[in-house]
């Protein structure tokens, strides 16, 4: 057991069905993937105490919050955590500054130790310029960005966020991610992730349980999880992407490429052109429907990425098969591919044979 | 002119007394109505609104019979005498109960407005309930219990059919604006009326004026969004 151990039994009566929540896990940042309406996010609020009729136990990084047998309810305020929920809640009559001091009671006085980390915070989340404004003089990613300051300001030993970035557009969606990443890495807090929308959890997540209807149907580490047949469908409505963090290994004038393995024979991928030194680490996303699948090797392709991997399994999802191949020589973990049943058939994909896989390097996401 | 200073520092006097009565009861009890569910709830709210649709003079009677030597709050019973009757705290009771609903209504809305997860919000960030009250609750519903602090004090200054029941209309110790107005007309003192008339005139005007620049959303300036 460590600092990240939470472990769950709640039960919790809805409106349409009844939600039946047990497991447990050590994972830093855990995901909770699931449709709208799966009751995923009653779950993040019975473990902020804010869902008052849920029943059971639960237990977050050794302390007892709920325990209804003998009538252990914990009350929020007392449960330290860092709330982000989908709706922000910034306080609207005070600017940025104060929103981010709002745990404080006396500002006149403030301790070093909070002085130092709220700098951190400003300069991680890049707050600096926003201190004197309102939330209304402020933009959806910028609000974002206060709210998660205004949460790791109480220094959380957990950061409960709430579709972190569903409010966000598709470019702002990017802007944020990376922030993310950085408060994962620099505060090191428990995290509990609820989403719909696979690229962050994989991004982000150690591991992910998904819920359906209330019930766990599947827990492991994302890229397994989301490549389930069970899973998988309810990910690729969000537009499923392969994410990989890997290190920045060269420019070239239009790309950048990053490794895929340490070895001296690993391939690396050539992606859109970041500006970013050689050796950071670098988030991308492939989505599974734009790899190609070649079982020969095909050389004049526009294509900037052709590399050799071996299938692990062949899935099928309907009428589509979801394969996942490991690319050879790599460290990252095997990519899914959406295929049609016929392009399986023709090519005579298997468990074991070897494929090629193509890929347009500017249909690669860049993250960071 | 006698007299008429006294009147407008008087009316001004006890309807400031009512307003702040109304304004810290009246609050309170419409941050329960807004925030809480209780059996009675509907019976409460219905109960404290009942003198917005009494005739004025009903409510009179009523207090009244109330504080009548023999009433419930009389000397017989209490066995004290609150000496309230025919006396200027007569005024201050007439006033504040006549405007109490049109206080506690309008609080009620303006703190309902105030989104409740703002306060959870405040709860996981540790405040305190005095501390998510002062802070976030009430500055956010401010302009609203300001409008209804302003209409209070304007009812009170109004208010003329309880005051006169249980307060009557004597000159220099019970009288108002609106029963000085009424004095004068009966007695054929037009220029005295006149004079009350527009003093009456300069108050409201001056309070629907501060209502209406109150009313304006919170927070104009460079709204981006």
């Amino acid at each position: 057991m460590n600092n990240h151990h939470i472990k769950a039994d709640i039960h919790l009566r809805l409106d349409t069905f009844s939600l039946e929540i047990k497991f447990q896990s050590s994972s830093q940042a855990l995901g909770v993937f699931g449709k709208s309406g799966s009751g995923k996010t009653s779950f993040l609020e019975i473990i902020a105490g804010i869902q008052k009729n849920a029943s059971g136990n639960l237990e977050i990084g050794g302390t007892t919050w709920l325990d209804s047998k003998s009538g252990i309810n914990k009350p929020i305020k007392e449960r330290k955590f860092g709330y982000v929920p989908q709706d922000l809640l910034l306080f609207p009559h005070w600017n940025v500054l104060q929103n981010l001091d709002s745990a404080v009671f006396n500002t006149s006085s403030l301790n070093t130790d909070y002085q130092s980390l709220r700098s951190e915070i400003i300069e991680i989340l890049d707050l600096s310029d926003l201190l004197e404004r309102f939330p209304n003089q402020l933009s959806g990613g910028e609000k974002q960005r206060v709210a998660l300051g205004r949460a790791l300001c109480i220094n959380p030993k957990l950061l409960l966020l709430d579709e972190p970035l569903a409010s966000l557009d598709i470019s702002l969606r990017n802007k944020i991610l990376p922030y993310l990443l950085k408060i994962k890495e620099t505060f090191e807090p428990s995290i509990l992730i609820v989403s719909h929308n696979p690229t962050e959890l994989l991004a982000l997540c150690d591991e992910v349980i998904a819920i359906e209807a209330g019930n766990i149907i599947a827990q492991d580490t994302p890229s397994k999880l989301f490549s389930t047949p069970k899973v998988y469908p309810i990910a690729a409505r969000e537009g499923f992407q392969n994410i990989l963090t890997t290190a920045l290994k060269s420019h070239s004038e239009d790309n950048s490429i990053i490794h895929l393995g340490k070895q001296s024979n690993s391939p690396s991928l050539v992606i859109p052109r970041i500006d970013e030194r050689v050796g950071t680490r670098i988030t991308v996303g492939i989505p599974s429907n734009d790899i190609l699948v070649s079982t020969e090797k095909i050389t004049n392709i526009s294509a900037r990425n052709c590399i050799l991997a071996t299938i692990k399994r062949v899935a099928s999802l309907n009428n589509k098969f979801l394969i996942r191949a490991q690319v050879d020589n790599s460290e990252i973990d095997p990519l899914s591919i959406e295929l049609t049943a016929s392009a399986v058939k023709e090519l005579k994909i298997e468990p074991g044979s070897k494929a090629w896989l193509i890929i347009k390097s500017n249909s690669i996401k860049v993250y960071r | 002119m006698d007299g008429i200073s006294t009147i407008v520092i008087n009316t001004l006097l006890w309807a400031t007394l009512s307003t702040c009565l109304t304004l810290s009861t009246g609050t309170a009890i419409a941050y329960v109505l807004a925030r809480y569910e209780f059996t009675g709830k509907n019976a409460l709210s219905t109960l404290i609104s009942l003198p917005l649709v009494l005739p004025p003079t009903a409510v009179g009677f009523l207090l009244l019979r109330l504080l009548a030597d023999n009433g419930i709050l009389g000397r017989d019973t209490l066995g004290i005498d609150l000496d309230v009757l025919l006396d200027w705290k007569a005024v201050v009771l007439a006033c504040t109960i006549m405007s109490f609903p049109l206080v506690v209504r309008t609080a009620r809305v303006s703190i309902e407005a105030v989104n409740p997860r703002l306060e959870q919000m405040g709860q996981t960030l540790g405040m305190s309930f005095t501390r998510i009250l002062l802070s976030i609750t009430l500055p956010l519903a401010s302009r609203g219990l300001i409008a209804a602090g302003i209409l209070g004090f304007t009812r009170a200054v109004g208010e003329f059919g309880a005051t006169i029941i249980v307060a009557g209309n004597i000159p220099g110790r019970t009288q108002t604006l609106s029963s000085a107005i009424y004095s004068a007309h009966q007695s054929g003192n037009d220029s005295r009326a006149n004079t009350l008339v527009f003093i009456s005139l300069a108050i409201g005007f001056l309070a629907i004026y501060l209502t209406e620049r109150l009313s304006r959303p919170f927070q104009k300036k460079d709204d981006r969004s």
